[in-house]
């Protein structure tokens, strides 16, 4: 791997973190992610008791 | 397959009831710290086993008086007890956590929340500091006249908590929790026929001399007029020495820690845009960052010490008596004093307050206050610009300069915190009312535990989010690369380098000339970098701290004073820190309040650099 490519694919990594990090809740439960920050916060995307991966 | 899930049980109590030292003692580390959406209202979240080993959450619940919620944070306890709170279970039970030298208030929570109707424990917690003054409560009598399990506690010691984890274990948990709620918001009459009942039991159950005779006599002192002003001064004092002086070997350990590792790693990397990516981009902006660990460490040190103590809730009153009556334009002094060093321990701290409209305005306002990344800016352009001379009886003009900018920080800063108040919560403010705890000695145990957890949670942040901040800044001032034979500084022909030439217009009105401008956008890593990035597009060859020699004279030449000045004062109130940004984001759990402070610190900087740059020019016309 040349080191170009490696370093598009860090800065692209840090950008995607990001974006998914500050993604607002109602955008990551309607494409189906559950972890992260706004998970942190509320169980409604992911339902009930059941959920135990992301709080 | 997956078996049931673990049930989950609600802390909830009075504040200073000793609440979180008991879901400490039962979660030890096991716990998780997070905001509610949209409020600054932290979730503490934990887990633990009970004496069966039957593992149960845990969920830390903001301390109330009541369920009628007359605050953000009692509101939140009131909604997840009663079911009713967006993306929040309805907890299987409820244990209410009581201060047992100081019953009178519970007793009436103790009744609201048995009328919701969920199994429930009541853990006297303290038990030892009730039996060592002398105290007696009959445990087995106020279980029978409240119809509740009642068990004694002491979160601070080892075992404290065996009883509670027994009677958990005898609860009816994971038995369909009722949705629906036996609690109305009760009427003044029935307020007061539960005052009267609470008194009634009280006296049927419990004898307490407390240690209102050492309580009565320390009050007398720090909550005096007079001397609890001073003394309260002194401790505020005490804490912004500890911040600065204290933490500055520790600082200089973690520097020259990091700068080291830098040149190490840097030494491996063979010279390219790898080795650009982490000598400049990674180790340098993390560790502008990283740098302030020993100061939040220090700050949540006193924070947590004076919560323990129960010097807070004094301390609180005191600053209420400071700013009397609904034209209060100050916001709270001690997460403000830190934020001299960074804003960052000031905004976390920040959590501490007792309202959201504080809440809201400390984090706010703590960006104005004169951190020390400004610092290397303010001592490059008064150097530059501002002569060595004595003025109004023997005062360095120079030092003058810099005192005017940490006062303008100041007053902005409580100019701000009064216009937020006036203009977004512009109903009265509620009437003060807390009660005050009896003064304990702080238990070792859960102060590391306090410790631990902030520690962890900033290391946290500097790993992730700043750490992919400073690699998208990195990138956008380092890419694309100049062409072969190109002249001028690289930066000039990278995106950064592109964006400030875009915005040059917009600035020009300020007296700022396109360089500045660069400098401003790989500045949003850290205020102390635009210096750094300076002597780049003045082309120096210079490096580190000669940098800052080698501009003075390039930028007397380049600049007017009207620009000088006009940058200082940009670099007083402009929102020129994204880790900053990104920390409030967090606090408060809103895009709202990150882009509001945004917003509000860039019209603020852009205006008076303006009327600075256009008033110093008429005046040197």
């Amino acid at each position: 791997m040349n080191e170009t490519t490696l370093i598009y694919g860090i800065v692209l990594g840090a950008a995607v973190f990001l974006a998914l990090r500050w993604m607002p809740t109602s955008l990551r439960s309607r494409i189906g992610l559950k972890s992260g920050a706004a998970c942190a916060s509320t169980k409604s995307a992911c339902g009930s008791k059941g959920c135990d991966g992301c709080h | 397959m997956n078996g049931p899930a673990a049930p989950e049980i609600a802390l909830v109590g009075c504040p200073n009831s000793g609440k979180t030292s008991l879901f400490n003692a039962l979660t030890g580390s096991r716990q998780k710290v997070a905001n509610y959406a949209g409020v600054t209202v932290e979730r503490k979240e934990g887990s633990f086993l009970t004496t069966s080993g039957r593992p149960v959450k845990i969920l830390d619940l903001p301390g109330t008086y009541s369920l009628r919620g007359r605050s953000p944070d009692e509101i939140v306890t009131r909604d997840v007890v009663l079911g009713r709170l967006a993306g929040e279970e309805i907890p299987d039970a409820v244990v209410c956590v009581a201060d047992a030298t100081n019953l009178r208030l519970v007793l009436r929570l103790v009744m609201e929340l048995k009328a919701v109707g969920r199994p429930m424990v009541l853990a006297l917690n303290m038990m030892d500091v009730v039996e060592r003054q002398g105290g007696r409560i009959d445990v087995e009598r106020l279980s029978q006249e409240l119809g509740i399990p009642v068990v004694s506690t002491v979160a601070i010691k080892r075992g404290g908590t065996a009883a509670l984890l027994a009677v958990i274990d005898a609860l009816p948990l994971h038995e369909d929790p009722p949705t629906e709620h036996g609690w109305r918001e009760p009427s003044a009459a029935e307020i007061r026929a539960a005052h009267a009942e609470a008194a009634r039991i009280l006296h049927e159950c419990a004898f307490h001399p407390g240690n209102e005779h050492l309580t009565r006599k320390l009050d007398a002192v720090l909550l005096h007029p007079v001397f609890g002003v001073v003394i309260l001064l002194a401790v505020l004092f005490l804490m912004f020495q500890a911040v600065f002086s204290w933490a500055a070997p520790a600082m200089d350990l973690i520097k020259t820690g990091i700068e080291w590792a830098g040149v190490e790693v840097g030494g491996v990397l063979p010279e390219g845009l790898l080795k650009s990516l982490v000598v400049d981009g990674i180790f340098a902006g993390v560790g502008a960052v990283l740098v302030f660990l020993p100061q939040i460490v220090i700050l949540f040190f006193f924070i947590i010490l004076l919560e323990d103590f129960g010097y807070m809730a004094r301390a609180a009153f005191l600053m209420d008596r400071l700013r009397p009556g609904t034209a209060a334009p100050g916001p709270p002094l001690i997460p403000l004093l830190p934020s001299f060093a960074c804003p960052f321990p000031g905004i976390m701290a920040a959590g501490f307050m007792e309202t959201r409209r504080d809440r809201i305005a400390t984090i706010m306002v703590a960006p104005l206050m004169t951190c020390s990344a400004r610092l290397p800016v303010y001592t490059l352009i008064i150097a530059a610009f501002i002569p060595d001379r004595r003025v109004l009886g023997g005062f360095g003009l120079q030092g003058l300069v810099m005192f005017g900018l940490f006062a303008a920080g100041i007053l902005s800063a409580l100019a701000v915190a009064f216009v937020l108040k006036k203009l977004i919560w512009r109903e009265a403010p509620e009437p003060f009312i807390m009660e005050l705890p009896d003064y304990k000695v702080p238990a070792p145990a859960h102060v590391a535990l306090g410790l631990w957890i902030r520690a962890g949670a900033f290391l946290r942040k500097a790993g992730t989010v700043i750490l992919a901040l400073m690699i998208l800044i990195w990138f956008l001032s380092t890419f694309p690369a100049p062409p072969e034979g190109a002249t001028g500084p690289a930066i000039d022909w990278s995106i950064a380098g592109r964006i400030g030439h875009f915005l040059a217009p917009i600035f020009e009105p300020i007296g700022f000339n396109w360089q500045i401008v660069v400098a401003l956008i790989p500045g949003m890593a850290a205020r102390e970098v635009a210096v750094g990035v300076l002597g780049t597009v003045y082309a120096l060859s210079a490096t580190g701290d000669e940098v800052g020699q080698a501009l003075q004279p390039v930028l007397a030449a380049a600049w007017s004073l009207p620009t000088a000045l006009s940058f200082l004062v940009w670099y007083v109130f402009a929102p020129q820190c994204v880790s900053t940004l990104a920390v409030v984001r967090r606090e408060t759990n809103s895009r709202f309040w990150p882009a509001m402070m945004f917003t509000y610190q860039f019209v603020l900087a852009y205006v008076a650099a303006f009327a600075t740059f256009h008033i110093a020019g008429a005046l040197l016309r």
